[in-house]
């Protein structure tokens, strides 16, 4: 019996505690980051640690909406529990300010703190570990000198709020394979320097990869397109681009500016464009443009034409009319125009929009049934409020609505399913 | 475009129609060219500025405001919307006998100027002090909720002020309406 006892402890327990115990997350890091940065180093590598922080759209989770930069509290609810990001200005109390060198190389880089407990993934360090030890120091340079700001975060909730963060190094162990940014020498400079980027610090992969059922990422489908807070971060794969429309050009126009042909960003999507690719450097920009828009291949392919309208798939109204076009004059054409045309400002054009191209209505539902709130965008740019419309139309309406949109530029014939529109949550006003 | 739809609606709580209307139309130019009521106020065109904005109300006695230079007439297909002119009682020769509070409010405040806005924020008004019978809010946060309810409403010539404080002012003389 103690024989069973002793086997169970040594092939079960004993590897589960030096796994919990972090034995198995070697460092990859250089001693040399234990070395303090001098003043004038730190000085001159703030410029490069601004853009690198855009970048990586630090600001957007470490601060609330119209809240002070960096100083964190942005809840990010999970199945599990709420986790509030953290203030990362330099504050000594509530902040990072004591962070050293080489605190704050581990944590962007192996996600563990400076107490020596595992950050959640909610910090997308499975990401950002690629990134090179000289951006990191240029990142800690540019951190360190913003204004520190003495707030505190409030407590995260659910399970979060028990002592959970060893059990992160199991999580750790299966999620984060140690990752290299790909460095192809036949590629050209702006793509692999978009490789960097988006595989690193724009963590382009948080939304847009799917998850596997332990919430990492399944980097064998990166990229692909997933479905997050209700609506689809949709598919970065250069031959879905294309087909939408974009080529590098147009793709870099978007992310400089949050508007393009396809569409304007909103959702999740908006703070993207608004406080990291508008900000950045345009070369930088049109690296990110460049690598997605590469395809497995090395070639770029040509955009394709805005779809043509298709057939009716449904049976149209006794008079002749389309229901979901009656729909769409009577809710929509004021704005978006009786054409799709849409009104510069106001509302974006529907015709090579690339929501109503996405093979999932999702998104397009998600934004008949809850509007859009004002947003501004690059230089000074403004798009008016849509109205939710989940109160004034039924949801019968709303799924011929859909289903006429799609036909007409979307280039999909089936029809929108009802159930898909009344499963779909409610704006709560 | 030419084709045409059947439309049937209750204003200022009279049935129109059915009447033929066609697809196309916005609601405000229907108020204006089939029905003469002249007072919603078209303004930007656009959805923007909310001075064409007439009240919905919903069977359930609710009310909700709603523009009509960018909603077709067919959207307001079944439903019963007030305009300006319904706001004020009439006697059967259709005078207005008294004005409504808010309408009082804004005139004994000096809410407004050149008046294009006023019937826009007459709605608004109107939408607001009604949802406040339902849901009062406290002392503390009136400011904050009349700008949240109003602020879509533009008006070039006051800066707000005054309409705000007259809002105020009814809601506080409203039993009910605010509470500590």
């Amino acid at each position: 019996m103690r024989k069973i006892i002793l086997i169970v402890l040594a092939i079960i327990i004993l590897p589960s505690l030096a796994i919990l115990s972090g034995a198995f997350r070697t460092t990859q890091l250089s001693p040399d980051i234990y070395q303090p940065l001098s003043a004038e180093r730190m000085e001159a590598l703030k410029p490069r640690g601004r853009e690198l922080t855009l970048a990586g759209d630090c600001f957007g989770c470490h601060s609330l909406a119209k809240g002070p930069m960096g100083a964190g509290g942005l809840p990010i609810d999970t199945p599990m529990g709420t986790i509030y990001s953290s203030n990362i200005t330099p504050d000594p109390t509530y902040g990072i300010g004591r962070y050293s060198r080489a605190d704050f190389h581990r944590a962007v880089r192996e996600g563990i703190n400076a107490s020596d407990r595992n950050l959640y993934p909610a910090m997308p360090y499975v990401y950002t570990q690629i990134t090179t030890p000289e951006d990191v120091d240029a990142i800690y340079s540019y951190i360190m000198s913003i204004p520190p700001v003495a707030k505190e975060v409030p407590a995260n909730t659910g399970v979060f709020q028990f002592p959970l963060r060893s059990f992160m190094n199991f999580w750790t162990l299966l999620n984060v394979p140690a990752r290299q940014a790909p460095n192809e020498p036949s590629r050209p400079p702006a793509w692999n320097r978009g490789a960097y980027l988006v595989e690193g610090l724009g963590h382009c992969g948080s939304c847009h990869t799917p998850m596997n059922v332990m919430m990492g990422p399944d980097f064998a489908r990166s990229l692909d397109g997933a479905i997050i807070d209700g609506q689809e971060a949709p598919s970065l794969k250069a031959d879905v681009l294309a087909a939408q429309g974009f080529d590098v050009a147009s793709l870099t126009n978007f992310l400089a500016t949050g508007i393009s042909p396809q569409g304007t960003s909103f959702g999740q999507m908006h703070t993207v464009t608004h406080f990291s690719t508008s900000a950045m450097e345009r070369s930088d920009v049109e690296a990110i443009a460049t690598y997605l828009m590469t395809s497995a291949d090395g070639t770029i392919p040509a955009p394709a034409n805005p779809p043509d309208p298709q057939p009716e798939s449904f049976q149209p109204a006794a008079d002749g009319s389309d229901p979901g076009r009656v729909v769409f004059v009577e809710a929509c054409a004021g704005c978006h125009g009786m054409t799709g045309e849409g009104i510069p400002n106001v509302a974006p054009p529907m015709r090579g929009n690339a929501t109503i191209t996405l093979a999932n209505p999702l998104n397009l539902l998600s934004v008949i049934v809850n509007g859009v709130p004002d947003q501004t965008f690059a230089g000074n740019q403004r798009m008016y409020a849509m109205p939710p419309f989940a109160h004034s139309l039924s949801d019968e309406q709303i799924a011929e609505l859909a289903t006429w949109m799609r036909t007409q530029w979307g280039g999909h014939s089936e029809p929108v399913a009802v159930a898909e529109v009344n499963k779909l949550p409610r704006p709560v006003d | 475009m030419s084709e045409s739809l059947p439309l049937s609606l209750t204003i200022n709580g009279r049935a129109v129609g059915p009447v033929d209307v066609p697809l196309g139309m916005p609601m405000i130019d229907f108020l204006h060219e089939h029905l003469n009521l002249t007072g919603t106020r078209f303004g930007c065109g656009q959805g923007i500025c909310h001075a064409c904005t007439v009240v919905i109300e919903a069977a359930d006695g609710t009310t909700s405001e709603s523009r009509t230079c960018i909603f077709d007439a067919h959207y307001f297909n079944g439903k019963s919307i007030v305009t300006i002119e319904g706001q004020a009682p009439r006697d059967a020769d259709g005078n207005v006998i008294e004005l409504t509070p808010v309408q009082k409010a804004f005139i004994d405040n000096f809410a407004f100027q050149c008046g294009y806005c006023t019937p826009g924020f007459v709605t608004g008004a109107t939408v607001f002090m009604d949802s406040l019978k339902r849901k009062p809010v406290r002392r503390a946060d009136l400011e904050q909720a009349i700008e949240d309810a109003l602020n879509v409403h533009l008006c070039r010539c006051t800066g707000y002020v005054r309409y705000y404080e007259a809002i105020r002012d009814l809601a506080l003389a409203t039993p009910g309406y605010v509470i500590d």
